[in-house]
């Protein structure tokens, strides 16, 4: 490693060290932390903390292990043996079985115990194992195993779309701010190459092949991935010819005079047409076109929500490329590139940290809110969003409401809290 | 006001008019009116007046009656559609299309004066419209004096007029209905859930000031199986797939009770008509597993699905269920659905869809399996449009059902004015959808009503909506 | 500066056009169709039949009346074996049929003939009186033709062709000599399609252009000057309908954001004051317990708890309020008022967290300034120092976000207003979003988009003409 690397990584040390412990002085920060790390935990486990079929079970002589058996199964690498396949397995004549703490799935109609039993009333079970800690809903469905499934779910979504947004929002934020709008250069047969080629590519690699990719969607998941990879690569082997060639046109003077790419203006302009289109028309007109999933709620939360990281970023890059550092950066000789992913954009991440908190939660509303709506969520998904909407027709079943709204409220003030504590570690007046 | 003017048949023929009138924006009703060729007048008597239909039809009665009939001087200031006759309008409506009287009045019929306009909207009915604010309520006020107040004879219930306003409110969320009405700020409400009916007895303040009626509904609820799909043309799988719903629990379940299992399209309170010896699908799994083998599903590659080999691919039975989204009571049963496909090995998606999303998909077939209702009345059961071939494409017939006898049957019930021998006909039709099944029936529910004891003569009917509230009395002694 | 915002108002119509033309876009592919919506609403399902011409009939004409059966835009960039008057074909699934038998065969030439030879068939048979001979074979016919319509598979098509030749050979009566010369017609031109096929052409980009008579040219021509069209659902015009539904919203969002201000805005620079403090400590984890509460949630708990159902009867549940319009103005305002204190209270809760933080943040920033420094050592009071000197400067993220929360004003909320049955604006939208009702939410969305640009352009200036880190111009 050069001098200034060794210099540059001992002070960024420094400055993440001091953040944890600007971070611990805030006891509620740091415990709302916890508790989130117990959320997950919850999240990881729960297929063995509520499941309809048992951990260990002896029959017929031979021991199974039917939940770790379960996720071989659900990815398609082995099958159960024939006695176990479509069984009410708490029916099952086990010689001797170990069923999880809550044996139920979300998914389990108790028809016996329906039409929203309390947690406190009688319930028409076999034992106290059986028993509905936190009461059942409408069509006898197991409130706890909603829950402790819910948390899954929850913990994801707002996991999967931030990461998404957070891609998205860093790459094009910063991108617009380390530039600005006189900062790319690029030879102007390069953008006449390229906005042509790009045309082409579109044309061939998704225009043309628009059947095939439908018709692939149609079959299966694998088949669309296959058929949109060969797109993708069409389209990429345009794209790098069209860069290729200019790199052998930009000799000649006319065509290669350098023009500046107006970076800035493009992404702002981008981020102003994102920020425009009301979020929920968006979701319901792509929900409207796609079978309902949970990956495609998240992804469109995440497509929707990078503005505010790009935003933060762009404003950070914005103020930063004045600064010597970078100058040093390119006074060493250092490409852009590499100027600007190993030194500016990890000095600018703290407003994004900050953003990604806060947007865990928001994507957690956010969710329930849909679930209100009644789209995205597939029917027999049990998330704490869908729970706390159905509760709300029937309001004298009071623990179809306070469980998930509880776990609704504490999850997103913990995640907001976390947001909290990060945002007045990470500023630099709290040095003093 | 001096605008009130005696009805007589040339208001008919106005409002017929109207209706024919090619560019007048009503494209949904207009089909139901085209049997009508022309109307004949009697010099001697104006109340008197003759349809020529084009062809015998069972609800030509019921349908000729069915209109408002709108006042010409209202309508039609100018008498722009004076000019012409129903015959023309029949016969030459695409050449009328380019009248520039025919346009004239359909531009101003059109607009939005006849919608909200107090004083545009006139009818012949008891109550005159006051006022409309969307999304918030209708309010219509009794008019002082009104042509069925004299009537003497042939009346029914639909010439008592007593309430002086009747004020429609629109309330979206069914809870805030509940508590509006718990709070006293509704006198009727309908369309009550199950559910929640099932709960107002144990509140107070319902038991101390509202009646509660339960009449029958006309209408029925039924799971849609696309018999074109070749995992469903075998009429054995389709039988075996009713064996699978218990239709018996969803009703204790879901309808708390108060549902009516029916064997076909004809609601039970047709007694002359409803098939009474067809024996409901029983509840039978292991049933369901025999016939399902008996027709070549079995699970050959031991995944714990059921397959089988289609036109030389070996297909897994998995069904899609679509249902529209926001209805609880359907995705209720969806789920055991579900839950009882499991245990014969199919695999059922349950798909909430958006409305019109969900009806786009039955009318292009683009549909596995899909819950659906019809409502029906009194009249004549009409079987055409949801039953016949013919409907297939452009009609309600979704699921594809139909050959040449069926429609032969549907044809002759359509013309055949004697009843018994129409009942009889009609019963043969319900053993054919039974044993055809492409329609698992489910139930005919019953409404449910709270009506404020303040009133009297406000008994449940079974006619839409299920009480007449121009009706209700007050009573002196609340 | 002065260059910055010239170019910035500039750009802002490019930016709005392009706006408009995604939400076009989007609509207009989203699966649906309104004319079908339109027709199929009051059909009750009740049995009664209707011609099948007349139906088709309806169908073409509810279409040209909704401005659907013109191209959608100015040019279609496709490829050269599909031509540009495939928008002229009204029922959607032999269109899309169409299409793909030219993405398939390639020859449009003689898939046309085709095509109208097979309409002019199906046709045909609706005139053939039906009797007990024919009956069975007439009604097969019929169905073979219709899913021959709207099928492009090689395949598929030529077993439909041979259940047709069957039946026609089982009933050698049924088409008479001019029939049967038009079905024989119909299969000669389907194997000429078949044996003339053409798999290059689909690889030419082409585009087609269709001028200024165009769906979304009559759509955007008509909203510059003003009109905004009929709305499909109730065919009153949409600034009717629009207006109607805005009254409320503004009203409740006004009122909503004045209080949010007001609470929030010395909650905030109370946590900034006594940073760290308890007091700082309690006040925002409380505001943000407020803001984890689903609106949807707490709107109807509290229908249940304080609108006289079975607890509290302080307030009413739904609606506007029910004095007669013709009542005295105060008696109506205050009738108003009273319905809409827990709508706006829900709107509102949710706020504070957010704007109290951007205000604590503003109010840091400024306190740790020196002049800030220098009023306390000059020995002003603490008040003084605060609302005096550092409260002016700290308003700045305060007056930026309002610039945001301006395109809030028009959206409403739509589950607010879905509990407490008020006719505002998020209700409308969504429920045009599902009747497919274009002319709203076309509206709806133009005008939303218009006013979030005006906001960020107002917020960008002040922002850039205040924060001197911030250089827009290349360094020297």
């Amino acid at each position: 490693m050069s001098e200034s690397d060794e210099i540059k990584n001992a002070s960024s040390q420094s400055y993440w060290a001091n953040v944890k412990k600007q971070f611990k002085k805030n006891k509620t920060a740091v415990y709302s932390l916890k508790f989130i790390l117990a959320l997950v935990v919850i999240a990881v486990f729960a297929d063995l903390i509520a499941n309809e079929k048992p951990l260990i079970a002896k029959y017929k002589g031979e021991i199974y292990f039917p939940v770790f058996k379960s996720y071989s199964v659900d990815m398609g690498l082995s099958q159960y043996p024939k006695d176990f396949q479509n069984v009410a397995w708490k029916d099952m004549p086990f010689e001797f079985a170990v069923f999880p703490p809550i044996p139920y799935l979300p998914k389990n109609i108790d028809y016996a115990n329906a039409h929203s039993v309390s947690p406190f009333g009688a319930q028409d079970i076999k034992s106290m194992h059986w028993r509905h800690w936190l009461g059942t809903d409408e069509l006898g469905h197991d409130m706890m195993a909603g829950m402790i499934h819910g948390t899954r779910i929850a913990l994801s979504v707002g996991l999967v779309s931030m990461s998404i947004a957070a891609l998205i929002g860093i790459f094009l934020g910063a991108i617009a701010g380390y530039f600005g709008d006189n900062r790319l250069k690029v030879s102007r047969i390069r953008v006449i190459l390229n906005i042509v080629f790009f045309l082409f590519a579109g044309f061939y690699a998704f225009g043309a092949r628009s059947y095939i990719l439908s018709d692939a969607l149609g079959l299966s998941m694998g088949k669309f991935f296959f058929e949109l990879l060969i797109s993708l690569l069409i389209f990429a082997a345009f794209m790098a010819s069209a860069n290729l060639l200019s790199k052998y046109l930009k000799r000649i003077p006319a065509l290669g005079k350098q023009i500046f790419i107006p970076v800035d203006i493009i992404v702002s302009r981008l981020i102003e047409i994102m920020v425009s289109i009301p979020t929920l028309f968006l979701i319901i007109s792509i929900i409207a076109i796609a079978k309902p999933s949970l990956f495609i709620v998240m992804a469109i939360i995440g497509l929707t929500g990078w503005t505010g990281i790009a935003r933060f970023i762009r404003a950070e890059l914005l103020k930063v490329r004045n600064l010597e550092y970078i100058e040093a950066a390119h006074a060493l000789g250092y490409s852009e590139s590499r100027t600007l992913l190993k030194h500016a954009i990890p000095n600018s991440l703290s407003p994004v940290l900050i953003s990604i908190a806060f947007g865990i939660a928001s994507a957690i509303l956010v969710e329930s809110t849909l679930s209100f709506l009644g789209i995205g969520v597939p029917a027999e998904t049990m998330t704490w969003g869908s729970m706390l909407s159905s509760a709300r027709q029937s309001p004298s079943a009071w623990w179809l409401a306070i469980f998930p709204g509880f776990a609704i409220f504490i999850t997103v003030t913990w995640y907001n809290l976390v947001g909290e504590g990060l945002t007045d570690a990470l500023d630099p007046r709290m040095k003093k | 006001m001096g605008r009130w003017q005696p009805i007589t048949a040339k208001d008919i023929e106005f409002t017929l008019k109207v209706i024919k009138n090619p560019k007048v924006d009503n494209a949904r009703t207009k089909p139901y009116y085209e049997f009508i060729e022309d109307i004949k007048f009697y010099d001697n008597d104006p109340l008197k007046f003759t349809f020529i239909c084009k062809e015998v039809y069972i609800l030509a009665e019921s349908s000729s009656g069915d209109f408002s009939v709108l006042p010409a001087s209202v309508y039609d200031p100018k008498g722009l559609m004076s000019g012409f006759t129903i015959k023309q309008l029949n016969e030459n409506a695409a050449a009328l299309e380019n009248d520039p009287k025919i346009i004239e009045f359909a531009k101003d019929f059109n607009s939005e004066k006849y919608q909200r306009e107090k004083g545009s909207i006139v009818g012949s009915g008891p109550y005159a419209f006051d006022s409309w604010i969307t999304g918030q309520k209708v309010v219509i006020k009794r008019k002082k004096s009104w042509w069925g107040d004299n009537v003497k004879t042939d009346k029914n219930m639909f010439f008592e007029a007593n309430a002086p306003e009747l004020i429609y409110q629109t309330i979206n969320d069914q809870t805030t209905a509940l508590v509006a009405l718990k709070a006293g700020n509704l006198d009727v409400m309908h369309g009550i859930k199950a559910k929640d009916y099932v709960s107002l007895p144990q509140s107070k303040k319902i038991t101390e000031n509202y009646n509660l009626h339960t009449p029958m509904m006309m209408a029925y609820s039924y799971l849609g199986l696309n018999t074109r799909l070749p995992k469903f043309s075998d009429k054995k799988v389709r039988q075996a797939l009713a064996h699978l719903v218990d239709v018996d629990k969803i009703i204790k379940t879901i309808s708390y009770g108060m549902a009516v299992r029916v064997v076909g399209p004809i609601h039970p309170s047709k007694t002359t008509e409803y098939n009474t010896s067809l024996t409901p699908y029983s509840y039978d799994v292991e049933m369901a597993k025999k016939m399902l083998a008996e027709a070549g599903w079995k699970d050959s590659n031991g995944d714990g699905t059921i397959d089988k080999t289609i036109n030389g691919e070996k297909t897994e039975f998995k069904i899609d269920f679509t249902y529209n989204g926001g209805n609880d009571e359907r995705k209720a049963v969806a789920l055991m659905f579900q839950e009882e496909a499991r245990k014969v090995g199919i695999e059922v998606n349950v798909v909430p869809q958006e409305w019109s999303i969900y009806l786009d998909n039955q009318k292009n077939h683009k549909f596995e399996m899909f819950y659906g209702a019809w409502i029906s009345s009194p009249i004549p059961n009409d079987h055409k449009q949801i039953f016949h071939t013919e409907s297939y494409n452009g009609g309600s017939n979704y699921v594809g059902f139909g050959n040449a006898s069926s429609d032969a049957l549907i044809d002759s019930i359509r013309i055949e004015l004697n009843e018994p021998k129409r009942d009889a006909m009609n019963k043969r039709f319900q053993a054919i959808l039974h044993e055809d099944v492409p329609y698992i029936f489910l139930s005919a529910p019953k409404e449910k009503i709270a009506i404020h004891k303040r009133f009297t003569n406000a008994d449940a009917s079974v006619m839409r909506p299920g009480f007449w509230e121009a009706g209700f009395k007050m009573d002196p002694n609340w | 500066m002065l260059k910055y915002i010239i170019k910035r108002v500039l750009i802002f119509i490019p930016t709005l056009f392009a706006i408009s033309l995604l939400t076009f876009i989007i609509s207009i592919n989203a699966p649906g169709d309104p004319a079908e919506l339109m027709l199929n609403n009051s059909n009750g399902g009740n049995g009664q039949s209707s011609q099948k011409l007349a139906t088709e009939k309806s169908y073409v004409a509810v279409r040209h009346q909704l401005g659907l059966d013109l191209p959608v835009f100015y040019f279609t960039l496709s490829d050269a074996s599909v031509p540009d008057t495939l928008y002229r074909v009204p029922k959607m699934m032999q269109r899309k049929s169409l299409e793909r038998m030219c993405n398939e065969y390639g020859n449009w030439n003689l898939i046309s003939p085709f095509y109208l030879k097979g309409r002019q068939f199906d046709l045909a048979l609706y005139s053939i009186q039906k009797d007990s001979t024919n009956a069975n074979a007439l009604t097969q016919i019929k169905d073979l033709i219709s899913s021959l319509l709207q099928t492009y598979q090689e395949a598929k098509l030529t077993f439909y062709f041979s259940k047709i030749d069957q039946t026609i050979s089982e009933n050698p009566k049924l088409l008479n000599a001019e029939n049967a010369q038009l079905y024989a017609s119909l299969k000669e031109s389907f194997s000429q399609i078949v044996k003339n096929k053409d798999t290059y052409t689909k690889y030419i980009p082409a585009i087609h252009f269709y001028g200024l008579n165009n769906q979304y040219h009559s759509w955007i021509s008509k909203f510059v000057v003003g009109d905004f069209g009929i709305s499909y659902q109730d065919k009153r015009p949409v600034s009717s309908v629009l207006w109607d539904a805005m009254r409320w919203t503004m009203m409740i969002s006004l009122i909503s954001i004045i209080i949010s201000y007001l609470i929030a805005i010395p909650l905030g620079i109370q946590s900034a004051v006594k940073k760290g403090s308890k007091s700082d400590r309690a006040i925002t984890t409380s505001l943000f317990m407020m803001y984890s509460l689903p609106n949807f949630w707490i709107a109807t708990m509290m229908i249940i708890f304080f609108c006289g159902g079975d607890y509290f009867d302080w307030f009413p549940a739904f609606g506007l309020g029910t004095t007669p319009a013709d009542a005295p103005f105060f008696e109506r305002f205050a009738d108003t008022a009273y319905h809409l204190i827990l709508p706006v209270i829900c709107w509102t809760y949710g706020t504070f967290a957010f704007l109290s933080r951007q205000m604590r943040g503003g109010v840091l920033n400024v306190i740790g300034q020196d002049y800030i420094r220098t009023a306390r050592a000059k020995g002003l009071p603490e008040n003084k120092v605060i609302w005096k000197h550092a409260f002016n400067n700290s308003l700045l993220p305060i007056i930026t976000l309002f610039a945001n929360i301006f395109p809030l004003i028009i959206s409403g909320s739509f589950a607010i207003e879905f509990i407490f049955s008020i006719p505002g604006m998020g209700k409308i939208t969504i429920e045009a979003l599902g009747a497919r009702n274009y002319p709203v939410v076309f509206t709806v969305m133009l005008f939303s988009a218009f006013l979030t640009l005006v906001g960020t352009l107002v917020a960008d200036i002040i922002y850039a003409s205040v924060d001197p880190r911030i250089s827009f111009s290349k360094k020297a």
